[in-house]
Parts: C-alpha cells; sequence; structure tokens
C-alpha cells in the first residue's frame, strides 16, 4: 500500500491505517524532535503531539508534497514551539527565584547524549550539540535535518519551504557559527 | 602556533563527530500513547481548555476592562432625563420630583 492511500484510508477514520503511519515515521519524527529539542521526554512529548497533528489535520493534506515532507515540517514546528515554551518557562522561573516567590534553584540541563553517537564520539558530540543549540533556528532545522536525519539540500529546501540555494547558504553560516562556538569552547578549556 | 592548530584540530573533529548517527528509536509504547491521548481530548469540554492560553485570557481580561470603561463613560456624559410620565407618577403617588424637592420633604417630615 503506497503512502497516499494511507493517507486516503486515515481521512476515512481508519485507526489501521493511523498505526501503520505512526510506525513507519515514528523514528524519524522522533530522531528528528531529539535533535531538536535535545532532551529525550520532551522530544517523545513532541513526537505524540505531532501524531495527535497528524491525525487532526489530515483532512487539509492536499498531496502536493511527500507525507514524509508534511511530517517533518509538523515535527520541526512542534519542536520549536515546544523549545519557546521552555525558555518562557525558565524566563519565568528566573524572575520567580529573583524575587523569592519560588526558592528552587533554577536547574540546567545536563550535557544531552544522542542515543545514536558512537561510543569514542559521545564527549565530542556533547559539546556540538551544546553549540548547536545556540544556533539560529533556521541554521538549526538545516543542520539537524541534514546531519542527523541525512536529509540531501532538496529534501531540506522541501521541509523548510524554501529553495536549495538558501539552505546552502544556512549550511555554510551554521558551519560558521558552530566553528566560531567551539574555537571559544575549546580556547577557554586551555587557560 | 601549534596550540592553534590543535583547537582547529579539535573542532574539526568535533563537527565530524555526529557524522553517521544512527537514528535514535521512539518509545514503542507511543501509538498508544497517541491513542490516549485523542481519547483525552475527545472526553475533555470543548471550550476550556483554549482558556488556558495566557493570550486568550488576557484578551479576555483587557475585553472585560474596556466594556466597562465604555459603559462608565457613556453613563457619566448621559443627563438624567424626566419624562411626562414620570412627572405624573411622582405627583399621583406624592413623590418628590427633584433632589431639592427631596430635601425639604425628608426635613418637613423630622
Amino acid at each position: 500500500m503506497n503512502e497516499l492511500e494511507l493517507i486516503e484510508r486515515l481521512k476515512k477514520g481508519d485507526d489501521a491505517a493511523f498505526k501503520i503511519i505512526v510506525e513507519a515515521w515514528q523514528d524519524m519524527v522522533y530522531n528528528t524532535s531529539l535533535g531538536i529539542v535535545q532532551n529525550p521526554e520532551d522530544a517523545e512529548d513532541v513526537a505524540q503531539e505531532v501524531f495527535v497533528q497528524v491525525y487532526e489535520s489530515v483532512g487539509q493534506f492536499k498531496g502536493d508534497s511527500k507525507v514524509s515532507t508534511w511530517i517533518y515540517r509538523i515535527a520541526v514546528t512542534k519542536s520549536l514551539d515546544h523549545l519557546r515554551k521552555k525558555k518562557r518557562k525558565k524566563r519565568f522561573a528566573f524572575l520567580q527565584s529573583l524575587f523569592g516567590i519560588n526558592e528552587e534553584e533554577v536547574r540546567h540541563e545536563p550535557d544531552f547524549h544522542h542515543p545514536g553517537v558512537a561510543l569514542e564520539n559521545k564527549e565530542n558530540a556533547a559539546v556540538l550539540f551544546q553549540a548547536i543549540d545556540k544556533l539560529p533556528d533556521n541554521q538549526k532545522i538545516a543542520f539537524t535535518l541534514h546531519k542527523l536525519e541525512g536529509l540531501s539540500y532538496q529534501e531540506v529546501a522541501e521541509v523548510m519551504e524554501s529553495t536549495v540555494s538558501s539552505v546552502e547558504s544556512l549550511m555554510h553560516r551554521a558551519k560558521g557559527n558552530l566553528k566560531k562556538t567551539l574555537t571559544e569552547y575549546y580556547q577557554k578549556m586551555k587557560e | 602556533m601549534t596550540n592553534l592548530r590543535n583547537i582547529e584540530n579539535k573542532v574539526e573533529k568535533t563537527l565530524s563527530s555526529i557524522d553517521h548517527t544512527e537514528r535514535a528509536k521512539a518509545n514503542p509504547f507511543l501509538y498508544t500513547r497517541i491513542m490516549a491521548s485523542l481519547k483525552e481530548e475527545d472526553k475533555a469540554p470543548w471550550g476550556l481548555s483554549f482558556i488556558n492560553r495566557p493570550v486568550i485570557a488576557f484578551a479576555a481580561i483587557l475585553a472585560v476592562l474596556i466594556m466597562n470603561s465604555v459603559v462608565i463613560f457613556q453613563s457619566s456624559d448621559t443627563p438624567t432625563v424626566v419624562t411626562e410620565d414620570d412627572q405624573i407618577f411622582a405627583s399621583e403617588y406624592n413623590y418628590p420630583q427633584t433632589t431639592a424637592d427631596r430635601f425639604y420633604s425628608v426635613n418637613e417630615e423630622q
């Protein structure tokens, strides 16, 4: 059964088709959101929200892009929304701690370790993920989709509803920013 | 010089540390969680969840405040008009028609 047939069945409310869709794309969605939110529990919540939206908004899917591209777009949007909400909460908790309302210390996230990274690269990858987290949103998305999901520039452009040349430019700027952050990090380590 | 080269090498090694990373696997019970969440949404009374959004709550408070100030502003501008019907009613029941009349009638009673 092809992708479009599955979507048509889901539009008719077929739960079995929905189960096939979830099972086919759950790792793709989870890995994408994990790369962006950099927390396994949060990534799981985001993956759940993504498929709830797929279920609820399948009627709006016109079939002018691939199903995977459509799901990637939802995953990226939901992940960025999640990050924004988390930042807002952190800022609020920090303000509360300043005024003594919330006596709990503002906790810092531990280093993120992606489960798919080879053991010998774990330490370097944790440093890289910290640097990725500081990138502007569009550079973070392009870099994550290309490096973690292995999408080509053409596929990244389709997900981001952009052109290949602008994805190339985003990747160039992302690499430049990462090099700068990492150089500063290792210089500080030497001091 | 060697120091700088060392840092450059370290940066390059770090940048390539996530190349060929395996895809992370989702929770095998994700589908069950999604279905539970969809059922939960069906049960929730409509119209209540949207109030939780700060933007909606703030907009609702602002709308109430604006409506209040409009009503207060309009009522202070409108002069009290005593109609003919009011006068007939007042004279029939011997009720003082103006504030001054009401003051004197109270004083007379005392």
